[in-house]
């Protein structure tokens, strides 16, 4: 059953270093999702299963509604599971934490009255971090994602593009064991879209964060991932998990099929979406 | 350029209304009786004589083409108001407002003095018994400008020896509440009148200082006009004046009249008998002759209430009160 | 050496010529003002007025400046600002307090709609005499009074900032690791600060009618009078020069808090683009 929260109450998971045994960071196992509505209880997620290495990229995908923005809610702790586990490092995600930091869609998801540095160095102070160690540390991840010269700005002064790029210096800066991403460039237009995919995907060569991303757009899927899970069906599961780190680039046959393919998955499921810029 | 034509021509619009509505605001004059006439007055027995006048109808029965208006209102304050913005035509009021008003250039002056009144200083706690006692306490009367503040005043120079010692106590509240206030304990002290220092003592407060005793024996009240008035209706002005005294006469000779017509304005109660007790105290004298203007004006020019004093007390009152030789 | 004759334009194109809306807004407004102050004086020297009614500019600046000398003027505006401060701290502590409640319980949201329903509408001068029923013939009553008027405003607007922040910020709060002490302080109450400050806007808007009218009624004489005493002694006395120098010094008040509040919301909401009126 879910969990109640107060709106306010937070529960911190801060034990200490959690056992390892295995290699996979991330395992969503026989996961069921679901919520209560006036009219009773509704299945989102009716099982899905998945593992996660570290420094893999994942792509969670699938059409509107398939509660893939609920996995990954789930995943980063703001909602519970009413069956089966979601482990990260060896931990039940029960609560959120800067572990597995989030890159929501929403642009205001900067603190409007800090600036842009103090918007990535704040979270490293509540963590534990001195004022001089994060405020540097803020500045190398705003470097990183080209911000360097916006650190004193407030985020009002700033187009879509940079504030997304501010929540990823955000998220990245705290180290997390697995970035969320919950279709961070959905709100783009589809040039600065597809600029910050190729952005991203740089920076997290650098970086080797894994990283879990949901989209409904196959070609950023393609893009960005390592490995592709599907979901689909009312109420949604894994269609299936695919390997598309050797796809090639755009042009190739590769991609076209994969692309194909992908398509075909989620058509059968219903209708299909906008599939996003792509250069 | 249009703009500013606009502009100015706006102004001009406004500059245009604004006069116009000055000019219609301006009140007519006359030679006969006024048209339509607001008398207005407070509460009290000290002022039976107009309240006779009331009832018997005496200004309606003489100029039944004259609309008249009876007001009570709770100040010498509100009166002084009402005859400056001219809605008041004949006030009545005590010495202290009529000074003020007189000094500040509100050109008026009593047609006909009503009564002679020894003003009662009430506590109810019984540790108040001398005007020092009074230090930091609260003093209600109708206002910081009414005769019995000019009262307080004057015993708090002579006592204390500065006249505006107790000044932060006033309270300024009309008879009836303040008399409420005085016996239920909101109050510290109440400077008033005729009935309600009676009325007070009747439930329980002392009297710790009277009026009469820093002043002489001195007017209290009176019915004033401003000059514009008197000069646009001298007839009247003089009939008013002998209606007062004719009023007065009635109360001296026969006072249980009087009483039960003072009983009926007041709707039944206090009793027709507690009304004869009332005026028939020697505390309250009625009379046309004013006495002590001259006392008083000078104590307020003293102590900075009012900046000029009259030469005599003529200066006043009007022609009609010559006679009475008062001072 | 050849000169040429150039066809001088006529008139002055738009953009040289003197307009209104160019000059400096300081210089507007003192324009604005000082015609209506001629305005004032030529209605006095034209229509002349009862003295007792109306007073020119020139004798309320005298009543002015001699009210700032000798202390009376200057001793009213601070009772009343005083009493207006204290009255708005004592309302925003109690609205604090109620918000508290009203967005941690659902009883407590409803609890804060009904008093405020019923309370908010009250004028504080109309509580005015049952206040000094109950607190007696002194500056409680005032208090009473203008906490009254303060609380309301307050409480709706801090309870309505505090619920309509973007949840996404409260969950990016959670996400890096806020314990709900912090969230309150570091993200609920930033967020919620453009509805403080407007209801702090309006309760002092409120809060600054209420004193002055509160004290007119109240009658209490002496030098704890405020600014609606001065004016209203003035007026007994028929010092009528003094009455519109006490308005005077009313509007300019007014002017210097308007100013301060500006002053606040720049260096906060503006600065961070977070006004919303």
């Amino acid at each position: 059953m879910p969990t109640s929260r107060s709106r306010l109450l937070v529960s911190q998971d801060r034990s200490g270093p959690p056992p390892c045994s295995d290699r996979a960071l991330l395992r969503v196992d026989r996961v069921q999702l679901g919520y209560w509505t006036p009219r009773g209880f509704t299945l989102a997620v009716g099982e899905a299963s998945f593992e996660v290495d570290a420094r893999e990229r994942i792509i969670v995908i699938g059409p509107s509604g398939c509660g893939k923005s609920t996995l990954l809610k789930a995943i980063a702790g703001f909602i519970a599971p009413v069956g089966g586990t979601i482990t990260v490092a060896g931990r039940e995600t029960l609560a959120p934490g800067p572990d597995r930091a989030v890159v929501f869609q929403e642009f205001d998801q900067l603190f409007p009255w800090r600036t842009v540095l103090d918007n990535v160095a704040y979270p490293l102070r509540v963590n534990g971090a001195g004022r001089r160690a994060a405020t540097t540390s803020a500045r190398s991840f705003l470097d990183l994602t080209g911000l360097a010269h916006a650190a004193d700005r407030y985020p009002h002064q700033l187009s879509g593009g940079m504030k997304q790029r501010v929540a990823i210096a955000r998220t990245l800066a705290l180290e997390p064991l697995i970035l969320l991403m919950d279709e961070p460039f959905g709100s783009l237009d589809a040039i600065t879209r597809a600029r910050l995919q190729r952005e991203l995907r740089s920076i997290l060569e650098r970086t080797q964060t894994t990283l879990l991303f949901v989209t409904h757009s196959i070609d950023e899927a393609l893009v960005l991932g390592d490995r592709v899970v599907v979901l689909g069906g009312t109420p949604s599961s894994v269609l299936e998990i695919t390997d598309v780190r050797d796809v090639g680039p755009p042009d190739s046959p590769d991609y076209a099929e994969m692309r194909i393919h992908l398509r075909e998955l989620l058509a059968i499921e219903g209708r299909e979406e906008d599939e996003g810029g792509h250069p | 350029m249009k703009r500013i034509t606009l502009v100015l021509g706006l102004a001009a619009a406004v500059a245009v209304a604004v006069l116009a509505a000055a000019a219609l605001a301006a009140p007519r004059g006359g030679g006969g009786p006024p048209d339509k006439l607001t008398i207005a007055y407070q509460p009290g027995i000290g002022y039976a004589p107009l309240i006779v006048i009331k009832q018997q109808r005496l200004i309606e029965k003489r100029y039944p083409g004259t609309e008249v208006e009876w007001k009570v209102l709770a100040s010498g304050a509100a009166i002084t108001d009402g005859v400056i913005k001219g809605d008041i035509h004949v006030g009545a009021g005590g010495v202290g407002p009529m000074l003020v008003g007189w000094a500040r250039g509100v050109n008026w002056k009593f047609l006909a003095p009503m009564n002679d009144g020894d003003l009662w200083l009430m506590a109810k706690d019984p540790n108040i018994r001398t005007i020092a006692d009074l230090q930091g306490k609260r003093i209600a009367m109708p206002s910081p400008t009414s005769i019995q503040a000019m009262v307080l005043r004057k015993m708090a120079q002579v006592k204390l020896g500065d006249a505006r010692a107790l000044d932060r106590g006033i309270i300024s509240m009309d008879h009836p509440d303040a008399m409420q206030a005085l016996i239920s304990g909101q109050i510290d002290a109440h400077l008033t009148s005729a009935p309600f220092q009676f009325q007070e003592k009747v439930r329980g407060a002392h009297v710790v200082a009277k009026s009469y005793t820093y002043f002489g024996a001195h007017s209290f009240l009176g019915v004033m006009v401003t000059q514009k008035f008197y000069d646009d209706h001298p007839a009247f002005s003089k009939a008013l004046y002998a209606d007062v005294v004719k009023a007065i006469d009635l109360i001296k000779t026969k006072p249980d009249a009087v009483a039960k017509i003072l009983q009926e304005d007041a709707g039944g109660f206090p009793t027709q008998r507690q009304f004869k007790q009332w005026i028939t105290n020697p505390a309250l004298s009625y009379t046309t002759r004013p006495r002590g203007l001259m006392r008083f004006a000078a104590f307020m020019n003293r102590i900075g209430v009012i900046s000029k004093v009259p030469a005599s007390w003529r200066e006043l009152v009007f022609p009609p009160v010559y006679p009475t030789k008062g001072s | 050496m050849a000169t040429r004759s150039v066809a001088v334009p006529t008139r002055r194109p738009r953009e040289a010529r003197l307009r209104w809306g160019r000059l400096p807004a300081w210089l507007r407004f003192s324009l604005l003002l000082a015609a209506l102050i001629a305005l004032w004086q030529a209605y006095v020297s034209i229509e002349q007025p009862d003295e007792l009614l109306f007073a020119s500019p020139l004798a309320v600046a005298e009543a002015f400046v001699d009210g700032w000398r000798d202390g009376t003027l200057a001793r009213a505006t601070w009772t009343t600002v005083q009493v207006l401060a204290l009255g708005i701290g004592i309302g925003a502590l109690i609205a604090v307090v109620l918000t508290v409640f009203a967005t941690l319980t659902k009883i407590g949201e409803d609890l804060l709609s009904l008093l405020t329903a019923i309370l908010n509408p009250l004028p504080g001068v109309a509580v005015l005499p049952l206040a000094l029923l109950w607190f007696g013939l002194n500056t409680n009553a005032l208090l009473f009074v203008i906490a009254n008027a303060t609380i309301w405003p307050i409480a709706i607007n801090v309870s309505t900032g505090f619920r309509t922040v973007n949840p996404t910020l409260v969950a990016v709060g959670r996400n890096i690791g806020l314990s709900s002490r912090r969230l309150v302080t570091d993200v609920l109450v930033p967020a919620g600060l453009p509805h403080a400050i407007s209801g702090l806007k309006t309760a002092w808007a409120f809060g600054w009618r209420t004193v002055i009218a509160a004290e007119l009624v109240f009658g209490v004489s002496g030098a704890d009078g405020g600014l609606g005493f001065f004016i209203n002694n003035a007026k007994l006395y028929l010092q009528i020069p003094q009455v519109f120098a006490g308005l005077v010094m009313i509007a300019i008040l007014g002017v210097v808090f308007e100013t301060l509040f500006g002053v606040l919301e720049r260096r906060t909401i503006v600065r961070w683009g977070m006004k919303t009126s």
